[in-house]
């Protein structure tokens, strides 16, 4: 085994309340993942248990066969890139960016400064302007200046553009792959706003009340997605024995989602309409809950 | 240890900052307290040095305890490992007394062994223990939290003797240069005590924070 990321029967639990439950997740080296789940599912536990700043309850997480829990080693190839609330964090409230940039320097053996300087350029930041005087977003350009200038092998960023305008979430996802394109580093983005970056993914996590539901290739899942409606008979019978999410009842009509065999077709006929689905409508199938 | 460099650096910073902002702070209260005459007593109030003294002391306790374990979680969210992350803010603390030290002598060689003036520049002797026994705190939780409890019983054990140590000291310095007519009715027994109580509530209070640290990085 090398260059991987293994979490094998992961559970972690904060005081009575088990957050992850029996996750077994590999990561492969050189890859963009996007990790979706809704509120509380359990992301940004995983990626602080996998960059080794939380103990696990039980279970092992290994970086080419090597323990990361208090490993140093590990660690500096480890980039958790966290969402910054200076509210919440008084440490790091009275800093100012160029301090908090120096901050992670002094941790990441890998740090460019001239990228990291370029960055803040691209996203407009003052560097002697105090963490607490910044937006949401603008905080969320710093924690995106740090997990990139880290040029950590493996980056994980938990909720990278939240709060970002879009002209610099575009700006940001052209840096990522450009950055992605010449360093091959492995890329973990937890995200809410799918959609836009769905493009983005090469692999999709889809995690769900503590337990990994899917992970796959982003473009073979979207091929195998498929939206079925029609009049409910006819789709229940053409759902017999397929693997089925979220159906939608209207009156005699019927919705829902499928998600075909590797290879295998569904058209749609004078019965029922088989639509192709974004990233977006299938996460909310299969983590929504079912309407009726 | 493998990281642990960085992280004496990064508490280094810190602290010097934090030292020097007490210093402020015992700089205004010398000119809220009392008078300076030729760089030393008499005060205005005789009690000043005494108010000084404690205020920052008071300070510098806050201060290192509202900050210390959120620079270690600091620490831990750039990625360093605790044992390395605690270890390093600990050493980073013998170090702030090592420049307490030095500034004692340099002061007192400056001002041809005036050890009272000397003394109250640098109130090191108890802030020191402070610091010392806060450090300590943090690696005893830390490396007990990490499942090795005998190393933790280990260090707080070496923390009680380097806080015994540190109370001889400051008796010593207190005898020397606080002698009758400035602190008399206070006594090492009084300085003593204090330290002790400040032991358990530093210990008492690190050990919270690392108990909930798991939650709080979350």
């Amino acid at each position: 085994m090398g260059n991987e990321l293994v979490c094998k029967n992961l559970y972690k639990s904060y005081k009575k309340t088990e957050v992850l439950k029996g996750l077994d997740l590999q990561l492969e080296k050189g890859k963009i993942y996007g990790l979706i789940g809704r509120n509380g599912a359990g992301k940004t536990t995983l990626l602080s248990l996998m960059a080794g700043q939380n103990p696990v309850t039980s279970g092992e997480i290994t970086l080419d066969g090597q323990k990361v829990w208090e490993n140093q080693e590990m660690m500096d190839r480890i980039c958790f890139s966290r969402e910054l609330n200076p509210t919440t964090n008084f440490s790091i409230s009275e800093l100012k960016v160029k301090e908090y940039l120096k901050m992670a320097s002094i941790y990441m053996p890998n740090w460019d400064k001239e990228f990291a300087e370029e960055l803040l350029k691209t996203f407009e930041l003052d560097a002697n302007k105090k963490l607490n005087k910044l937006s949401k977003g603008m905080l969320s350009m710093v924690t995106i200046t740090v997990a990139l200038a880290s040029k950590a092998e493996f980056t994980f960023m938990d909720e990278p553009v939240a709060g970002v305008d879009v002209v610099m979430r575009e700006q940001f996802y052209r840096i990522l792959l450009d950055e992605f394109a010449e360093s091959g580093r492995t890329f973990v983005i937890s995200t809410h706003i799918i959609e836009e970056a769905a493009d983005v993914f090469e692999e999709v996590i889809m995690l769900d009340k503590g337990k990994i539901l899917l992970k796959e290739n982003a473009v073979e899942l979207l091929d195998r997605a498929r939206h079925v409606s029609g009049v409910a008979e006819a789709v229940d019978k053409v759902m017999e024995g397929r693997e089925t999410y979220r159906p939608e009842k209207l009156g005699r009509s019927k919705g829902v989602t499928v998600l075909l065999k590797q290879g295998e077709t569904l058209e749609s006929d004078t019965e029922i309409s088989v639509q192709p689905m974004s990233l977006q409508q299938v996460f909310v199938a299969m983590c929504g809950k079912e309407v009726s | 240890m493998k990281g642990l460099g960085r992280n004496v650096k990064f508490m280094t910073g810190f602290f010097l900052k934090l030292e020097i902002k007490c210093y402020l702070f015992l700089a205004l209260m010398w000119v809220v307290f009392g008078r300076l005459n030729d760089g030393i007593g008499p005060f205005v109030n005789e009690q000043a040095p005494f108010y000084i003294f404690w205020i920052s002391v008071a300070l510098v306790l806050i201060c290192a305890m509202s900050h210390s374990d959120m620079y270690f979680k600091t620490m831990v969210s750039q990625g360093s490992a605790r044992k390395p992350a605690a270890l390093g803010m600990l050493l980073s603390q013998y170090a702030f007394v090592v420049i307490q030290v030095v500034i004692l002598l340099a002061v007192a060689m400056l001002t041809d062994s005036n050890w009272s003036l000397a003394i109250k520049i640098c109130p090191l002797g108890l802030i020191a223990v402070i610091f010392i026994l806060q450090g300590a705190g943090i690696i005893c939780a830390t490396i007990s939290m990490s499942g090795h409890n005998a190393w933790a019983v280990i260090l707080f054990l070496g923390t009680i003797v380097a806080f015994v140590l540190g109370c001889v000291l400051l008796g010593y310095a207190h005898d020397f240069v606080w002698s009758a007519e400035m602190v008399k009715p206070y006594n090492n027994l009084l300085f003593l005590a204090a330290g002790v109580l400040l032991e358990i509530i530093g210990l008492a209070a690190y050990y919270k924070t690392m108990q909930k640290v798991d939650l709080k990085l979350a």
